[in-house]
């Protein structure tokens, strides 16, 4: 679409005083007259436009064009899952199965389709590699960015905190001293090395960086408005706002977006947005009085959100979080259009995967989605461009006397051909038994409901719903006091179960930890899952979560050195022979002695998982392929394994443990937040066998 | 700037029927309350979160007319607000703020009475004489169009200093604020638009109203405890409710008289 013709149209916004002016019937020709034209032509707009056809003098008036104006930026939220994944190291797990690599495969869609789709801008949200350390992933994501470059795409990057040497959060105001750009050494930064001032300023876009190097800001035209993006790394210091905030006030009538690696969250729910503290001092130092920032962008908080707050101005700020890494396959190359439609007002949205839809066919499942749907995935947001620019901007668009909107020509072209998979439908639960009940259940431990806030006493059962192997809470040891352990009635709002089990005071430093056991002699403790099996847990981590005193905090582990096991030559002797944990990254660990050869353990690994959220985790290893798959919310995560079945037992007088691990003859590693449900079944599982299923 | 200072009001022809201007439009209860807009609130000053807005403020009132209007927009220098907005009869939102001192110093501060205005960016201000402004929406020829015409009054004794720039109300007040004192500072918005649409006769009834407000506060329904705290106001100006009433119906009467003359639109130059 050539947006750019005609630009001597005379045109005015089809706002909604216009609308009530023609519903007036007002003769103010060209104010109702721009509602001839729109995004999308649906019925109400029909319906307006033939209210304002009956106005004979309004039609008279023939220098409105029914045409759209818009343009549409992309935005590419945490890459660094794609960036790990594909390199040799981590096995080039995409191009291996799929025979192509999802960052590549977004950027290459940009340079594919920025001139049909009037993309002018591309916004990368940070987390650009997992591991800063490993010169193989930024060789990834250098390839894939390069592909812009070689097509003369305009993009904005920053650092996002995987992308920084040591990646401190926000504490609060007085944090400002540690963790931000100010404390970094530049030659010591790979980001700085990889995407350095003079890369950056290759893009036609680009006008400056800060002194620390890690942030900058462009300036895109499109159809004659000037729009400012400015992108902001991870923890920015004090002398950074300053430089912001300047920046501003030398382009004082350039509307602002504003991209950041962190600044709003996502609730509970999964849809609601939450503020972080690092967002409010956002809000409160950049955003809040400089009334040219009218949209915020940030990845880093895994799902999509958005908010609107009002500035000092009385204005809008719509802020928007979307971070696909916890999806399947990283995020499978989900991304974002965000189509600017000056005609009708609104800022459209559309969230969807270009690699999807060239996977091959045989290797498509349930997870794989090319466009997502949901609220809060695809919306829209009406915006009078005039109005909310009034106050720094005399807002005057080329206005298009060709072209129509974007996004639907998007959608159309991406889905030609393509089938999706069927999505099952999460259903909550109807009651506290609505799941299906698994043959071959080893053991399913349910912690029980209606004593939340009380102190689980030392003794007192976790019951097992097979009635066969409950656990108790062990005795008190160390520094752990009775009141460490609790009931709750907190739970994932998939598990039927309408209690959990709450670990708190739980310190690695001092050694505070507590769990429950199996009694010695159950029958359960001699498993060693022959058949393979299905290890399911909901669990969530406390808010407090910190590296120092959690990490490595286990969920489920068994008593025992896995040393003693026949044959074991790996590392960490004393350690358990089940290693459930949460690691110093915040990682699912799901580390094992394999029944069928206990040699080496074998370890599954998610990405990092967020605090202060439930998780269901299933664990599902299946002898006829002999590959394990970790699976968290879900969606299978990329490290799987390949090789060995089951889980090797000592004896019966091994019990297993909830709550912590063992090592060498004590528990140690407390978990540190709650833990639901969890159950052995000694079989593979398919997902509508798994508790966060229904029964018949 | 896109503000005009005007001089003279100028009548245009009329484009529109005389049967569409039966009478005056009625200002919405668009006041925030926190949890949804009422048509009064009395609280604490400050913001709801997450969305920020402005406790007491006016998201619209009619027509467009504000894009969130009545509030503090540089905060309030350490004073504690409170706060009592209503949109009285006659198309007047009153805003009593009061500030208290709660500690044990005294506080020299400057407090912004702040609104954002529907015009978007295209005001016509066709008096600003000390405490009282009366603006309209620019249709881009200087005539009056699409939002209600506004008379906005911030005192009579001198101390406010307001201005719209672009279409942006501010007016800003200098409190010294004694230890354990408190103050009030008394704001109006009147709004004046006939159903169909702003007419000249709108502008004049915002001036005349506007006026009537500068020369007696519309006070009905507070407290003398409350009057007394005033300072934007000199007090001796405060009539008594009935004489309120009484020049209701005057300002209706001239709306009525207004409304019979031939509708038409009125350009500023």
């Amino acid at each position: 679409m050539n947006d750019e013709q005609g630009g001597g149209a005379m045109r005015h916004v089809a706002d909604r005083r216009a609308v009530l002016r023609n519903v007036a019937g007002l003769s103010i020709l060209p104010l109702g007259a721009g509602l001839l034209s729109g995004c999308d032509g649906d019925g109400d707009a029909n319906a307006t436009a033939t209210a304002a056809a009956d106005d004979a003098s309004l039609l008279a008036d023939a220098k409105i064009p029914a045409a759209t104006t818009c343009f549409t930026v992309a935005v590419l939220p945490d890459t660094q899952f794609y960036s790990r994944y594909a390199t040799p190291e981590e096995s080039s797990q995409f191009s291996r199965k799929y025979g192509s690599e999802p960052f590549a495969a977004q950027t290459q869609w940009i340079a594919d389709n920025a001139a049909a789709y009037n993309i002018p801008f591309v916004i990368h949200l940070g987390d650009v590699v997992d591991q800063v350390g490993k010169p193989s992933q930024w060789q990834v994501a250098d390839a894939a960015m390069k592909r812009l470059e070689a097509a003369r795409i305009p993009y904005s990057v920053l650092a996002g905190n995987h992308d920084v040497v040591a990646a401190f959060e926000y504490r609060g105001p007085w944090d400002q001293g540690t963790g931000t750009d100010a404390q970094r050494w530049g030659p010591n930064e790979p980001y700085l090395q990889w995407f350095p001032t003079s890369r950056a300023a290759t893009q036609a876009t680009f006008r400056e960086r800060d002194g620390s190097g890690f942030h900058e800001y462009h300036v895109f035209e499109a159809h004659g408005i000037r729009f400012m993006v400015m992108s902001l790394s991870w923890r920015i210091s004090d002398a950074a706002i300053g430089w912001a905030r300047d920046v501003i006030r030398r382009n004082p009538t350039l509307p602002v977006i504003l991209s950041n690696h962190q600044l709003l969250n996502i609730d509970k729910d999964g849809i609601s947005p939450l503020e972080t503290d690092y967002g409010k001092m956002l809000w409160d130092r950049l955003i809040r009085d400089n009334d040219q920032i009218f949209m915020t962008l940030n990845g880093h908080h895994h799902g999509a959100a958005r908010l609107t707050k009002i500035n000092d101005f009385g204005n809008p700020v719509e802020e928007m979080v979307v971070d696909y890494q916890m999806d399947y396959q990283g995020g499978n190359a989900l991304m974002r259009l965000y189509e600017f439609d000056l005609s009708a007002n609104r800022i459209d949205v559309m969230s969807f995967s270009p690699w999807v839809v060239q996977k091959p066919k045989a290797t498509l499942n349930q997870f794989d989605r090319a466009l997502l749907t949901e609220p809060n995935e695809q919306f829209s947001i009406d915006i009078n461009f005039k109005k909310r620019f009034a106050g720094f901007l005399r807002f005057r668009p080329v206005w298009s006397t060709t072209g129509a909107p974007i996004l639907p020509v998007v959608k159309e072209k991406l889905l030609a051909g393509y089938v999706e998979p069927a999505v099952p439908v999460a259903v909550p639960p109807r009651d506290a038994n609505d799941y299906p009940v698994a043959a071959d259940t080893y053991a399913h431990w349910r912690p029980m409901a209606g004593k939340a806030g009380a102190i689980v006493a030392v003794g007192e059962a976790l019951p097992d719903a097979t009635g066969a192997f409950p656990m108790t809470r062990v005795p008190l040891a160390g520094p752990a006091q009775a009141g460490d352990v609790q009931w709750s009635d907190d739970r994932h709002h998939l598990s039927s179960c309408p209690a959990s089990v709450r670990f708190l005071n739980t310190d690695k430093v001092t050694g505070r930890n507590s769990s429950f056991s199996t009694a010695m002699n159950a029958a359960v403790n001699n498993r060693s899952f022959w058949d393979g099996y299905t290890v399911e847990a909901f669990i969530k981590v406390d808010a407090g979560w910190t590296r120092e005193n959690h990490r490595w905090g286990n969920i489920l582990g068994r008593v025992g050195n896995r040393g003693n096991l026949p044959g074991f030559r790996g590392g960490d002797r004393e350690a358990s022979s089940v290693l459930f944990a949460i690691s110093s990254l915040r990682e699912i660990q799901w580390e094992v002695v394999p029944a069928s050869n206990a040699a080496l353990p074998q370890a599954n690994w998610s990405g990092e998982i967020m605090a202060d959220t439930w998780y269901h985790v299933a664990i599902v290893c299946d002898p006829a392929t002999r590959e394990t798959i970790l699976y968290v919310e879900g969606a299978p995560v990329l490290r799987n394994v390949t090789g060995e079945v089951g889980m090797r037992s000592q004896s019966v007088n091994n019990p297993w443990i909830i709550g912590a691990s063992w090592w060498n003859g004590a528990r140690v590693d407390g978990f540190f937040g709650n833990i639901g449900e969890i159950r052995l079944v000694g079989r593979p599982l398919k997902p509508d066998q798994w508790l966060t299923a229904r029964r018949a | 700037m896109h503000t005009r200072m005007i001089a003279a009001l100028t009548l245009l022809a009329a484009t529109l029927p005389a049967s569409a201007h039966a009478a005056q439009f009625q200002a919405g209860a668009d006041i925030f309350t926190g949890t949804g807009v009422a048509a009064r609130y009395v609280g604490p000053g400050g913001n709801a979160q997450p969305s920020n807005r402005a406790l007491g403020s006016i998201a619209d009132g009619g027509f467009d007319t504000f894009d969130t209007f009545g509030f503090y927009n540089t905060g309030t220098g350490g004073l504690a607000l409170n706060r009592q907005v209503e949109l009285l009869s006659g198309n007047t939102y009153r805003f009593l703020d009061t500030f208290t001192n709660t500690t044990g110093a005294a506080i020299r501060t400057t407090v912004n009475f702040f609104g954002n205005l529907g015009s978007d960016g295209d005001e016509l201000v066709s008096y600003a004489q000390g405490g009282l402004t009366v603006s309209c929406e620019d249709d881009g020829d200087g005539s009056c169009t699409g939002d209600a015409v506004l008379a906005l009054v911030a005192g009579n004794n001198g101390l406010a200093q307001a201005a719209i720039t672009p279409d942006r109300y501010n007016a800003r007040f200098a409190l010294d604020v004694a230890a354990g004192q408190s103050v009030s500072l008394l704001n109006f918005a009147f709004l004046a638009r006939d159903e169909a649409g702003p007419l000249a006769s709108d502008v004049a009834i915002a001036r005349t109203t506007g006026q009537a407000l500068m020369a007696a506060p519309r006070v009905d329904g507070l407290s003398a405890a409350q009057i007394a705290t005033i300072v934007n106001f000199t007090v001796s100006a405060v009539p008594e409710p009935a004489s309120w009433a009484m020049m209701l119906i005057g300002f209706g009467a001239t709306g009525m008289m207004l409304r019979r003359r031939r509708p038409t639109r009125v350009a500023l130059a």
